[in-house]
């Protein structure tokens, strides 16, 4: 049993799934996930490098994975942002690299050491393009342990980049936690492999073999430009996609937390997933039927698992630490089979138990939601 | 033994006074005891002599919600910390003030204690935040001693490790006095 910080779950959970390469550029709350990458990559023959902004450190981090190492960077929101050209190149060059970006309260410098969750839209569809990626994320100090070496994994199988959404709680609590012998997926080579290096080639090492071309242009599986013939680009777009969908029971991460006979649910992800498990276990003891599926990959959007639920249940409450963004691929997917309330906040703070519980109550007994009377009302002092 | 289940520890104080560091001893000797624990912080832009303030949550049962609403037991090591962290406290909680504090603000339903001043007698003024945890021991109860020493072994630096179990036994006496208890 030991007592670690988010962060540093974060850091041994990469150094785990092999991760032997690390470039970033500091910033709260993520900044201690790069002191203990620093720390100890060195002695695993490792490499680590201060880049001068986060642009660069993406960059260095897709040139270490065609290089053959296992790679990341970690970040908050202003750095993400920054670093959004480069997670395009990465989908586009099919490189398998993890970003952790721990968020806090944005836009722009926004609310430094406070923590959010308004960066989910912005992971799925922050560079231009449609692109394959993979969303994953965390409410515990233990589960950033398992989701970071899940994110090497995945990033690996399926040569996407991979974001680990964290945001400033978690990076920086602490839990006493028994880190858990993990399955690693190593990457698969095949320098011998024929032309093909994209599509769904196992991934071409550098510096051994013919030649290769890597290119941010629409390509073919060679890795030739094409850029007359549109459809050879969308191919590989699609087969990238593809291949994400039709694994999606793999890559699907979630709790269910007392969902399984419930008439009321609570949809929640990362730290917003914590005070909602309390107000779970406080209904429960009221003897409500009230459940929690707490979400561990938001993208792909595991819709199927959304929808089924969608179907046994008489409401959902869906509370977020921001303005509404995960709800639009739930709404989605639920597609009307039961009513869906937002809830949510901007302002730096974690829903309290009481404020889910109050607003789970209303939408039981007056089928309706005022949020911001909620919200308010605490905040005024009451 | 936690006088609650779970137990909510409150602990706040300036930036630069090692709240943060006080909170961690905390969660490390309570693992230690065997209880499932929670620290979280929170702390604004300012690197040092801003609020700072470091909760941790002790129980036997998994912990859900990761911070502090009502504390069983409060801290406060400075004046900022008690004006913008000194209010809420559970019904049965105890309230620990430095002295210093009453010089600029009336303080009411605490024990003051001269944290600071003690912490000046046992070598210099830094460890007022083990001090404060001497005192959190002797009071609560929550956690034996010797888990405490060896989160302190583990946690700091070995140079300072004297003063600062000079410190906790410090916080112990002065816990002890009668005077404290008039608040």
């Amino acid at each position: 049993m030991r007592l670690i910080q988010g962060n540093e779950a974060c850091a041994l959970g990469a150094l785990e799934a092999g991760c032997r390469f690390y470039a970033g550029y500091p910033i709260t709350p993520a900044s201690e996930i790069m002191e203990w990458m620093a720390r100890k990559l060195p002695a695993l023959d490792g490499t680590f490098v201060q880049m001068e902004d986060e642009i660069a450190s993406l960059a260095a981090v897709i040139g270490a994975s065609w290089a053959g190492k296992k790679a990341m960077t970690a970040t908050s929101g202003p750095g993400f942002s920054l670093m959004q050209e480069h997670v395009g190149y990465a989908a586009m060059t099919e490189t398998p690299c993890v970003i952790v970006d721990s968020q806090r309260g944005g836009p722009s410098t926004g609310l430094p050491t406070l923590p959010s969750q308004g960066d989910v839209m912005q992971a799925r569809w922050g560079t231009h393009g449609d692109h394959a990626v993979i969303v994953l994320t965390a409410s515990s100090v233990l589960d950033t342990y398992v989701m970071t070496v899940k994110a090497f994994n995945l990033s690996e199988t399926y040569r996407v980049p991979v974001v680990l959404l964290l945001d400033a709680t978690i990076s920086h609590m602490r839990e006493n936690v028994e880190l858990p012998e993990l399955e690693i997926v190593e990457r698969i080579t095949e320098a011998e492999g024929g032309e093909d290096i994209f599509g769904n080639r196992a991934f071409f090492p550098f510096g051994v073999g013919p030649r290769k071309v890597v290119t941010g242009l629409a390509h073919d599986e060679k890795g030739k430009p094409e850029t007359s013939r549109g459809q050879v680009g969308e191919r590989l777009l699609k087969k990238a996609l593809d291949r994400l969908y039709v694994d999606r029971d793999h890559i699907v991460s979630y709790k269910n937390y007392q969902a399984g006979d419930a008439k009321w649910l609570i949809l929640s992800y990362g730290i917003t997933s914590r005070p909602a498990r309390a107000a779970v276990d406080k209904m429960r003891e009221e003897g409500e039927k009230v459940g929690l599926i707490d979400l561990q990959t938001l993208w792909p959007f595991p819709d199927e698992l959304v929808q089924s639920y969608s179907e046994k249940v008489e409401g959902i409450l869906m509370p977020e630490l921001n303005l509404g963004q995960l709800i639009m691929p739930a709404k989605a997917a639920i597609e009307g089979r039961a009513p869906v309330y937002p809830f949510n906040r901007a302002d730096g703070k974690l829903f309290t138990p009481a404020e889910i519980i109050e607003a789970m109550r209303e939408i039981m007994y007056n089928g309706k939601l005022d949020q911001t009377a909620i919200l308010e009302q605490r905040r005024n002092g009451k | 033994m936690l006088p609650k289940d779970p137990y909510h520890v409150r602990l706040s104080g300036r930036g630069g006074q090692g709240i943060l560091l006080a909170g961690i001893l905390v969660a490390e000797a309570g693992m230690k005891e065997g209880y499932n624990v929670v620290q979280t912080q929170s702390y604004g832009p300012e690197a040092r002599l801003g609020a700072s303030r470091c909760e941790v949550i002790l129980s036997n049962n998994e912990i859900a919600f990761p911070e502090v609403e009502l504390p069983d037991f409060l801290l406060c090591l400075s004046r900022d910390a008690y004006v913008k962290h000194g209010r809420e406290l559970a019904d049965d909680g105890l309230r620990i003030v430095e002295q210093q504090v009453t010089r600029e603000e009336k303080v009411n339903d605490a024990l003051v204690i001269p944290m600071i001043e003690a912490a000046r007698e046992t070598g210099q003024e830094i460890v007022a935040n083990v001090v404060a945890l001497g005192v959190f021991i002797e009071l609560t109860g929550a956690i034996s001693e010797k888990y405490l020493r060896s989160a302190m072994e583990e946690r700091v630096k070995p140079n300072y490790l004297d003063m600062n179990l000079k410190a906790l036994q410090k916080g112990r006496e002065i816990a002890k006095k009668d005077e404290v208890k008039g608040g």
